[in-house]
């Protein structure tokens, strides 16, 4: 059983260094790069961009255990990137590598700093701070955090098919199984939405919006010197491949 | 929060609600329900009260299509203006979590007034003390809860408003006994606390007739019988379809369905075998060991706590994936041909051994009418034969289906989809049969169909392996396995 760590006071001293920032923080940390990594176009801001990310690396103090199927993951990306570009591109090892790390690049702080944006977190701070109204914001989180009983729920009708005996065989056989496992999981998906939706109105979701009041919040989102200083280093380190393209 | 302040209850005026395209679910319904009253809201699967439930939270027309008419008022108001007035607690758990941690949880009605910081932690740390989940740590996962505990966390999260009324929606159907004697002390303290009224829709009046104040009962969406629960008895006197206390079982139903004779089965013969198998997932152990044997012929139940892996243990039985430690071994006969362990058969194969009724029964819908849903296994693993539409139809009659032959199995209500489930398992003629809850959300006519169907199935040479929390089923099966929850040794009881 894994312990969520909202409560804060106890469990967030325990948390590693990402996990205490602000996740408005992560999210710009997501963004920002894989958009100005797209710059990365020339063998120096590669290099220089692929090192840097790589010298950040050990700063996150993500736990190893997370850490490395994402690694696998990039590599993986990275080892085919390269391949393809190099087979298909006129054996060009230098723009294969230069693509290869641009996609590493973008695609890496997604994987380190996902894993640390704690859903109900982040609608705290996106409804608190960037004053966005509360229900979309809400809807999106919890939506977020149905995922796993979602997936729980699509390998279940997969399971209970072949029970009774569904399973094609052959291309068409199986794209036909696969539709015919769609349809029954959006049926089931929807009929929890609403039972969630009754959920929400029923603890005071309309009470709400009817009164115009501002809504509480269980814990405040704040926003810290410590915030202030990681964004400036997500600006710093997200220039770095726009600057180095003109070297 | 005293009586006084809402002195006029909940009044429903002639509310007929009819969803688009079907005849009315509730039909002209008159009801006054005084502040601070207990009420059993019961009838038979389908009669309404899950309807009349959301109506009185004002949580229907925006989430169903349909015409609602006539009115609701709570405290001299429509519910729409006079949010928070009602809180409903629905039957799942699983969908009314509505934010990540214990304490989000239980504070989202309280923020929804508008409460934060100091006094949102007290009332929110005193609405959980108070359904007893005190010692729970506000931060866990609210989704990492038993579902005992998890319907008093929902509890816990409608105290925010203060409602006047508490609606429970058959609150007890999921939880194993211990856990719904915890939920249900939970709720009669509260409503005594709050003085608040209390709506309780359940089939079964023995839970809840000696804590009640008056018994409402529904049937085909109309008010049958509204008054104390000592006249229910009487008034109900030979209404068979209805838990009344006292009421014995009822006799089960005679099923028309003949099974083929299996040539090379060997009635009493040893089917399968789980030998000291366990399983663990990524997260944690859902199976401690055991073992467990299914002879033909006979009947067995699986019992224990919520979490003890019933449901895992029926699927590993069912094929679906391979036990973490241990193996399962089965009949010659039903090896013979292929050495591979039934979670590597193909589907053809599999469903020819087992058939498996989970928990949600219309994952396994596969057709687009009750009718074919029945067949369609049958077909697909090649043993439908000239005349089985004929038997389809008398067997769909003898499980109180007769009528819904031509409509599509996700339109039926939760009881109806358990019993096409059940009856689509039996038609399929495996010699294992795997059912997760097979009774939940059945009155005591069709509890009486459900159990019929398993000893059918059992006397036509099948074994039968039920997880169940329902005694009475129970006491219809030949053996029992208790489950004993992570840490413990299993007992066997048979």
């Amino acid at each position: 059983m894994t312990a969520g760590f909202d409560f804060q006071g106890t469990a967030e001293r325990h948390r590693p260094p990402l996990g205490q920032v602000n996740p408005l923080v992560l999210v710009v940390g997501i963004l920002l790069p894989a958009l100005t990594s797209l710059a990365i176009t020339t063998p120096a801001s590669a290099t220089v961009s692929v090192l840097l990310l790589l010298a950040l690396l050990p700063l996150l103090r993500s736990p190893r255990r997370s850490m490395l199927p994402r690694l696998v993951l990039a590599g993986y990306l990275i080892l085919t990137i390269f391949w393809n570009n190099w087979y298909f591109g006129g054996q060009d090892e230098v723009a294969s590598a230069v693509a290869a790390a641009r996609v590493f690049c973008v695609a890496m702080p997604g994987l380190l700093l996902s894993a640390h944006v704690r859903p109900f977190e982040l609608g705290d701070a996106l409804i608190q701070q960037l004053r966005l109204p509360p229900r979309p914001v809400l809807t999106i989180v919890m939506a977020l955090q149905r995922t796993a009983l979602l997936t729980e729920t699509w390998t279940e009708i997969g399971h209970v098919r072949r029970s009774r005996g569904l399973g094609g065989t052959g291309v068409a056989g199986r794209v036909r199984e696969l539709a015919g496992r769609c349809v029954v999981f959006l049926t089931i998906a929807l009929r929890s939405a609403t039972d969630l939706a009754v959920a929400i109105e029923v603890r005071g979701m309309l009470a709400w919006e009817a009164r115009g009041v501002a809504r509480g919040h269980w814990q405040r989102s704040r926003w810290t010197r410590r915030d202030s200083c990681a964004l400036a280093l997500v600006a710093l380190f997200s220039a770095v491949p726009v600057a180095t393209a003109f070297l | 929060m005293t009586t006084l302040l809402h002195p006029q209850g909940v009044r429903v005026r002639s509310l007929t609600w009819t969803p688009w395209g079907a005849s009315p679910v509730l039909d002209a319904v008159d009801l006054v329900i005084e502040p601070g009253e207990r009420v059993l809201l019961t009838g038979a699967s389908g009669s309404g009260k899950s309807t009349l439930l959301r109506a009185i939270a004002g949580a229907l027309e925006n989430y169903a299509p349909g015409d609602l008419s006539g009115k609701v008022l709570i405290g001299g108001q429509s519910p729409a203006e006079r949010h928070g007035g009602a809180g409903l607690l629905l039957q799942n758990p699983r969908d009314q979590v509505v934010a990540g941690s214990v304490a989000r949880d239980a504070a989202f009605a309280a923020e929804n007034i508008g409460l934060s910081g100091d006094p949102l932690h007290a009332l929110v740390r005193g609405n959980l003390a108070s359904v007893g989940l005190g010692g729970l740590p506000l931060d866990r996962r609210s989704t990492h809860v038993s579902g005992g505990q998890g319907q008093r966390l929902a509890l816990a999260g409608l105290l925010g408003l203060s409602p006047e009324v508490l609606l429970l929606d058959e609150p007890l159907s999921m939880l194993d006994p211990a856990a719904a004697r915890a939920v249900q002390s939970a709720v009669l303290s509260l409503v005594d606390t709050l003085g608040a009224s209390l709506v309780v829709a359940d089939h079964d009046l023995e839970t809840w007739w000696p804590h009640v104040d008056r018994v409402v009962v529904l049937e085909h969406g109309r008010v049958r019988y509204d008054g104390t629960p000592g006249g229910v008895l009487t008034a109900l006197a030979g209404q068979e379809e209805l838990w009344l206390p006292g009421l014995p079982p009822p006799p089960t139903t005679e099923i028309d369905w003949t099974a083929a004779p299996r040539p090379r089965a060997v009635p009493g013969e040893e089917i399968l075998v789980a030998d000291e198998v366990s399983y663990r997932d990524r997260d944690s152990l859902r199976l401690p060991q055991v073992s467990i044997r299914l002879e033909l012929g006979r009947g067995h139940a699986l019992i224990g706590p919520s979490g003890s892996g019933k449901s895992t243990l029926l699927r590993l039985v069912a094929g679906w994936y391979p036990p973490t430690t241990g193996a399962l071994r089965l009949a010659d006969w039903v090896q013979a041909g292929t050495r591979r362990p039934p979670h590597r058969w193909n589907s053809r194969r599999l469903a020819q051994t087992v058939a498996l009724v989970g928990q949600v029964p219309s994952q396994g819908f596969i057709a687009s009418t009750v009718i074919d849903e029945l067949l369609k296994t049958r077909r697909l693993i090649g043993r439908l034969r000239d005349g089985d539409e004929a038997r389809a139809v008398a067997l769909l009659d003898s499980v109180g289906l007769g009528s819904a032959g031509s409509r599509h199995p996700q339109t039926l209500s939760g009881g109806e989809q358990r019993r096409l489930a059940v009856a689509a398992a039996l038609v399929a003629e495996t010699p294992v049969l795997a059912l997760d809850e097979p009774t939940v959300g059945q009155d005591r006519a069709s509890w009486a169909t459900v159990a019929g169907a398993l000893r059918h199935a059992v006397s036509c040479g099948s074994a039968v392996l039920a997880a169940t929390h329902d005694r009475r089923l129970v006491e219809q099966l030949d053996a029992v396995t208790r489950l004993a929850p992570a840490g413990t040794t299993p007992e066997d009881i048979s």
